[in-house]
């Protein structure tokens, strides 16, 4: 298990609201569906929020998944207790709704947006993007890629990768094991191996960004 | 239910792709409709048939519908009709978020309206029985909050319908003509009594309160349905648990017309205050209002109406929150309702946490998305002067740069309707973009009308063959069956990870042929072209717009997602070969960091060029890697960019990209050496070198003659710093500009009341226009900057005045003093130097017509010999002679210069000096000429007679005696010994400041206008920097070492080295090759043979400036790292319209 700056332990328990931000076509939507059916399984009710259109053509795509009878989608201010970012940015984007002893797992990668629209309005920094992050959340885990021939796996299939990283230190209150068979019972036949393959990857290779061991160090570029 | 039919549109697209899943059971026929009023028709006779059926369709959907809609209440529907339409408040994927509850009403048609998924599915399986029961179609509105949630739904177990279907023959109540319909009209309002007392039922109109309330006090009211009262239960739930709240009763309905008048009745008989939540319009709200006056309750109500409420978008938790605040504690300071709608863009409530402002990110097209080869194609040939009507559609995305292929966007289908009256009442030929299911759905009858009335459209239809849009539902041109009956295609779900592809039934056996459809209507011209084709698309575009009249060009290849997830084969996969790569990221192997803003136009010029001829041959591939035109100019001005420009059309461009080095290019463009032409790499070749400063004189003429003047330079904020510029020569002024523009308080001297040093004192207006140079003066000065005309240094002011007065000061002192050399028998008076001679007819002291009739001979090479010569040929001179120690391709002298100049009678005596002079009593000079030593095998004439002898050996400096006084170190050409690259005047105890620097002749001897341009800046950069204050110029310019050979090197046949930095791909500099030009192109080009030699340039493959792939394609696998274009490998497609667009083939097919 490990911990990200602040953390102590990490809750056992499934998060009452989780979050899941990334672009589109990075499988926000599918991350969402599979592990709201394997809450659901396991646990009382579940609702999952998508809001979504146009295919999300590489655009801002953000669903939920809320505990609780009455739950509707709509996810209020400061109530996430488990943020996960598939994409640096849009992570930043959804970080105010997240609970004061919330956690959030992001993949420390970034997507490039159109030369126009850095032109109107650049991108802000890693490093910004990063402090913003720690600012609303102390319990952060930055996952870097391995810099290794896992990385295409890995950002072929984000969601999967940190399913299988959050597994691995217990992060959902399921098992590794629980939630991957439970993803498995729901992959399609032709995405089921490349799935586990990136359920499994994320597990074993993703590693915390240890950017802050200094703790006045300026984030890294 | 036994029939379901439907159009895809978000949120309701999910409705149909289930029913297609069920519908492999075999237990409901299923079809994707054209379009949604076709799918409303279909259901509505599958149920007047005695099946009940199903129809969905998004919001805007149900206005396509509309006709049969309004009318299917007056004939009613025989089984149950349920018509379910997904609204969108928010406007989360919708240009609109219009409420369908309205609608329902003014149809008379029963509206539910569920809160949860369960609702929906509960509703929805009495809806049937209500439509039966009341015998009118049964419209639920859902909204996306409701359609795009999943929760735990219990499933009823599914009922087929039980009699086969038997349409009924009873045409008086099917046919509502006029006297049918009147009657029909009657018998709605029984109906919907029935259909209100079920809206009455408590299954419908459920009331609810927390678990956590006082009591005792009269209750709170609330009245709400949909997606509104979820969260509002939701919010109250958590509401509770945190503190406690007063007595609350909320009434939730089902159906919201007819009204369910009791129950809301009995809900207020209790209370006195009352809160209705919605959202999309006061629906309810005015319905409850017209009840309570209705029976005489005078209690508040409060909702949209009263502003309690937002008015429009979607009502979120925290806008929900504040108005219950309101509602619970009125006397509570603060605690009001702010009506903020939530923003959808961001996916979520809108955040901003005050600190770091997260850009919005929206959806682009995709990469390998044949509408990008389109797009691409139409601007690269159209250019961006048509307009272009867009359509519903993934293609949608063409809106904005790079492509602004969406001028207007209305409706489905009307991209062809506006492009068809626009082109028709301004006479200009238009575009009109449509996918393929938007085509069958409502743009054949538009392109029908475009060929009734003849009207000059070019209609794109882009074919991607599926509905990609809304989760690649299958169009009429998706690919069609496997046999010669029944076709089957697969439906690839929008989320392949978890759903297998579905195996549907249609009715082709082949796909539709669009091209033949369009023939069919009329449309004489028609080509089919593969979008992903860049050449063969720039070449049909070509073809279609020289064309006139209706005309349609169907750009076809499959969406790549589609492909994907039909196929399993991997992928064709591209990369950027860095080698050949010649990215800009403004900053180039010769750090030239020019900032150029080069963009759009020029890079389409690369693209289309590239189009018409293969990339740059490895020949060119082996010349260095510094720009050599660029490089060697002395402002290191972005020449590919201009030229580029230009070439493009784009004349402000092109002189927008000249301002970033220089406020001259007007100046320039007549007087400079244009360095760059010199190594311009078609120097050697047959057609010469590039006309570059004709090219830059025609830019600057361009904008002249079309706005009568260059456009101002814009002024800064002072930062209250005052400096001193001494000379108001090209130096100087180019000193004063830069140091103006970055917020100084400029005092800039000069002796001569005029500014414009040699430019206005010297250099003849034959070569140089005055209006032109005083323009360019006036737009300086104009900046701020205080001009003291006719303040000598050493005599009005003086130096250490200046340095007391000011923060810096930059002496700009040319060397304007003409040298006469010591020759035997030469005469004390009579023989001057030529820039004597140009200086006095500048300022009207001599005419030129006193050298009519005059034997003239001038020595030297330079600009002010030939200046003399021009001149004296200008004036009338008998004869011009020119001696020159070199050959003639020797000379400093522009070129074109000479070519007037002896194109106008000029004697050229090359390899001669002027060994002594003898003068009769008549000023009749004669010169005894000897061969000069600098060049082999001259035998030079032995005498030369003139009246006139003028010598243009070089200038040298008039300082004051301050400076002498001073003790400032002098080089042995009278200039200053300085820094080099800056000017700068090392601290010394001469002048006891450290805040001294020259500029121009007096840094390191006399220099060409460019090069006394480029001194000044360096100079004001330099002075800035050690100011410390705001940056003038970031990154020095190249310091050419020209100070150590004879001349300007430039002008000779050795290299150049330029110097700077390895750039971070560790290429290394080489040097810069010197051409002889083969070829002398006229002096004076005209615009046609400049325009043409501008689109001859090769942009060099040492540096194209090009950001093309990254800046034109806009396609999501390229993105720029560490200042290189780069794929992204899981994002690459394989459709290779990159490899085909990029200028300098730079971009190469791989293995995956």
């Amino acid at each position: 298990m490990s911990s990200g700056e602040g953390g102590g332990a990490i809750s056992p328990s499934i998060p009452q609201n989780i979050l899941v931000a990334g672009t589109g076509g990075q499988g926000v939507i599918s991350l969402t569906r599979m592990l709201g059916e394997v809450l659901h399984t396991s646990d009382s009710s579940v609702t999952l929020g998508q809001l979504h259109g146009m295919s999300q053509r590489g655009g801002t795509v953000c669903a939920s998944i809320r505990s609780g009878s009455e739950a509707s989608t709509h996810v209020p201010p400061h109530s996430v207790e488990l943020l996960i970012g598939l994409e640096l940015m849009e992570t930043c984007r959804q970080a105010e709704l997240v609970a004061e002893k919330g956690a959030i797992i992001s993949l420390d990668f970034r997507r490039s947006r159109s030369p126009f629209l850095e032109q109107a309005q650049p991108s802000p920094s890693r490093g910004a993007l990063i402090s913003e992050l720690r600012g609303f959340c102390p319990t952060l885990h930055l996952l870097a890629l391995p810099g290794n021939e896992w990385d295409v796996v890995l950002r072929t299939d984000p969601g999967m990768a940190l399913l299988g990283w959050a597994a691995g230190n217990e992060m959902l209150g399921l098992s590794v094991q629980e939630l991957r068979e439970g993803v498995s019972e729901q992959l399609s036949s032709k995405r089921w191996e490349s799935g586990l393959r990136a359920f499994d990857a994320g597990e074993e290779f993703l590693h915390e960004a240890h950017l802050w061991e200094n703790a006045e160090a300026e984030v890294s570029e | 239910m036994g029939f379901a039919s439907g159009y895809p549109g978000t949120p309701a697209s999910e409705i149909g792709d289930g029913f297609a899943a069920i519908a492999q059971s075999g237990e409901v026929v299923q079809e994707y409709s054209v379009n949604e009023k076709i799918a409303l028709e279909v259901a509505h006779a599958a149920a007047l048939s005695g099946v009940r059926s199903i129809t969905s369709m998004k919001h805007l959907g149900l206005n396509v519908a509309a006709d049969p809609a309004a009318t299917m209440p007056y004939v009613g529907v025989g089984a149950g009709l349920l018509i379910v339409s997904a609204g969108d408040p928010g406007c989360h994927t919708s240009p609109n978020e219009q409420d369908q509850r309205q609608l329902a009403k003014a149809w008379h048609m029963p509206c539910i309206d569920p809160d949860t998924p369960q609702a929906a599915h509960d509703m929805a399986r009495d809806a049937f029985a209500l439509s039966e029961a009341c015998n009118l179609p049964v419209l639920m509105r859902v909204t996306t909050r409701i359609c795009h949630a999943r929760a735990p739904v219990r499933i009823d177990p599914p009922r087929k319908s039980g009699a086969p279907a038997d349409f009924p023959r009873e045409a008086s109540r099917l046919c509502p003509l006029p006297s049918n319909a009147r009657r029909m009209r009657g018998e709605i309002e029984g109906r919907l009594a029935t259909a209100q007392e079920w809206a009455e039922r408590p299954s419908f109109a459920r009331t609810w309160s927390p678990q956590s309330q006082t009591e005792g006090e009269e209750p709170l009211l609330l009245i709400s349905s949909g997606a509104p009262a979820w969260l509002l239960r939701d919010n109250l739930e958590q509401l509770s648990q945190n503190r406690q709240l007063p007595p609350i009763v909320l009434l939730t309905l089902g159906v919201v017309h007819p009204f369910p008048d009791a129950p809301v009745l009995d809900l207020l008989a209790g209370s006195s205050k009352l809160l209705v939540v919605e959202e999309g319009s006061p629906f309810l709200e005015e319905e409850v209002r017209l009840l309570a006056q209705i029976h005489g309750w005078e209690g508040e109500i409060h909702g949209m109406l009263d502003g309690w409420l937002p008015s429009h978008g979607e009502l979120d938790a925290p806008t929900l929150v504040a108005t219950l605040d309101r509602y619970f504690s009125p006397n509570k300071i603060g605690s009001e309702g702010n009506g903020r709608a939530s923003d959808p863009q961001n996916g979520a409530i809108t955040h901003n946490s005050g600190k770091l402002e997260v850009p919005m990110r929206p959806p682009i097209l995709c990469a390998g998305c044949p509408h990008r080869g389109s797009y691409l194609a139409m601007r690269m040939i159209l250019g961006p002067k048509p307009l272009c009507f867009n359509d519903i559609g993934c293609y949608t995305l063409g809106y904005g740069p790079p492509f602004d292929a969406a001028q207007s966007v209305l409706s489905m289908g009307s991209s062809l309707s506006q492009a068809s009256v626009v082109s028709r009442l301004t006479g200009e030929r238009t575009v009109a973009f449509v996918g393929d299911s938007t085509f069958y759905h409502a743009g054949m009858p538009g392109l029908a009308n475009i060929v009734e009335q003849n009207d000059d459209v070019l209609v794109v239809v882009l074919d991607n063959r599926t509905t990609a849009m809304t989760g690649f539902q299958p169009s009429p041109t998706s690919e069609g069956g496997l046999s010669g009956e029944k076709g089957t295609q697969d439906l690839v779900s929008a989320d392949d990870v978890m759903e297998e592809p579905i195996p549907l039934v249609t009715g082709l056996s082949q796909e539709q042929n669009i091209a033949d459809v369009c023939r069919a209507l009329g449309v004489a011209q028609v080509e089919v072209v593969e979008a992903l084709n860049l050449p063969a698309m720039a070449a049909a575009f070509r073809n279609a717009w020289s064309s006139s009249g209706p005309t349609v060009l169907v750009a076809t290849d499959p969406c790549p997602i589609y492909e994907n997830r039909m196929n399993s084969s991997p992928l064709p996969l591209f990369q950027v070969d860095s080698g050949r790569c010649r990215h800009c990221a403004h900053s180039c192997a010769s750090n030239l960091h020019c900032g150029v803003d080069i963009r759009v136009p020029y890079e389409q010029e690369l693209v289309r060029r590239r189009q018409e001829s293969p990339p740059p041959t490895e020949d060119l591939l082996t010349i260095p890697d510094q720009t050599p035109c660029a490089t060697a100019c002395p402002l290191n001005i972005c020449i590919q960019g201009y030229v580029g420009l230009a070439a493009a059309g784009d004349f402000d461009g092109s002189l927008a990209t000249i301002h970033q080095r220089t406020p001259f290019p007007a100046v320039l463009s007549h007087v400079c050496h244009h360095p760059c032409e010199t190594v311009c790499v078609k120097a050697g070749s047959a057609d010469g070198s590039i006309p570059i400063n004709q090219i830059k004189r025609l830019t600057v003429d361009s904008v002249i003659a079309r706005d009568g003047g260059l456009p101002p330079l814009t002024p800064v904020d002072s930062n209250g710093v005052s400096v001193a510029v001494i000379g108001a020569g090209p130096a100087g002024l180019a000193a004063a500009h830069d140091l103006a523009a970055a917020g100084y308080r400029v005092n800039l001297h000069d002796r001569d009341e005029r500014a414009g040093g040699l430019l206005a004192h010297a250099i003849p207006p034959a070569r140089l226009p005055r209006d032109k140079l005083e323009m360019e003066i006036k737009r300086v000065l104009d900046l701020g900057i205080a001009f003291h005309g006719g303040s000598q240094l050493g005599v009005d002011t003086s130096l250490s005045d200046l340095l007391t007065k000011n923060a810096g000061v930059i002496l700009a002192l040319g060397a304007s003093k003409g040298m006469v050399p010591d020759i035997e028998g030469l005469p004390a008076a009579g023989i001057e130097s030529a820039l004597e001679l140009l200086r006095r007819l500048a300022r009207g002291e001599q005419q030129l017509e006193s050298l009519e009739g005059l034997d003239v001979v001038v020595v030297g090479g330079g600009d002010a010999a030939i200046d003399a010569v021009r001149s004296s040929q200008l004036g009338g001179a008998r004869s011009t002679t020119l001696v020159y120690r070199r050959r003639r391709e020797d000379m400093p002298a522009a070129s074109e210069e000479i070519e007037i100049a002896m194109g106008d009678g000029l004697e050229f005596i090359s390899g001669s000096i002027v060994e002594r002079v003898s003068t009769d009593a008549d000023e009749l000079h004669t010169l005894y000429l000897a061969d000069s030593s600098l060049v082999e095998g001259t035998q030079s004439p032995k005498q030369l007679q003139c009246n006139r002898l003028f010598f243009a050996i070089g200038q040298s400096f008039d300082l004051p005696s301050e400076l002498e006084n001073l003790g400032l170190a002098v080089n042995s050409d009278g200039s200053l010994v300085c820094n080099h690259s800056d000017g700068h005047v090392s601290s010394s105890s001469a002048t006891g400041s450290d805040r001294l620097f020259v500029a121009g002749d007096l840094c390191g001897g006399p220099r060409t206008v460019v090069e006394a341009l480029a001194s000044g800046r360096r100079a004001a950069a330099g002075l800035d920097r050690l100011l410390s204050t705001s940056g003038v110029v970031d990154e020095p310019l190249i310091q050419l070492d020209f100070l150590d050979s004879e001349g300007p090197v430039l002008h000779s046949n050795g290299s150049v080295d330029a110097l700077g930095e390895p750039d971070d791909r560790g290429r290394q500099h080489s040097t810069v090759e010197v051409h002889t030009p083969a070829h002398q192109y006229p002096a004076e080009l005209d615009s046609v043979t400049l325009m043409a030699a501008a689109h001859a340039c090769h942009f060099c493959s040492s540096c194209a400036n090009c950001s093309a792939c990254l800046e034109i394609l806009d396609c999501p696998a390229i993105e720029e790292v560490n200042g290189s274009a780069h794929i992204i490998e899981d994002l690459c497609t394989g459709c290779r319209v990159c490899a085909d667009l990029c200028p300098n083939g730079a971009i190469v097919e791989v293995t995956r």
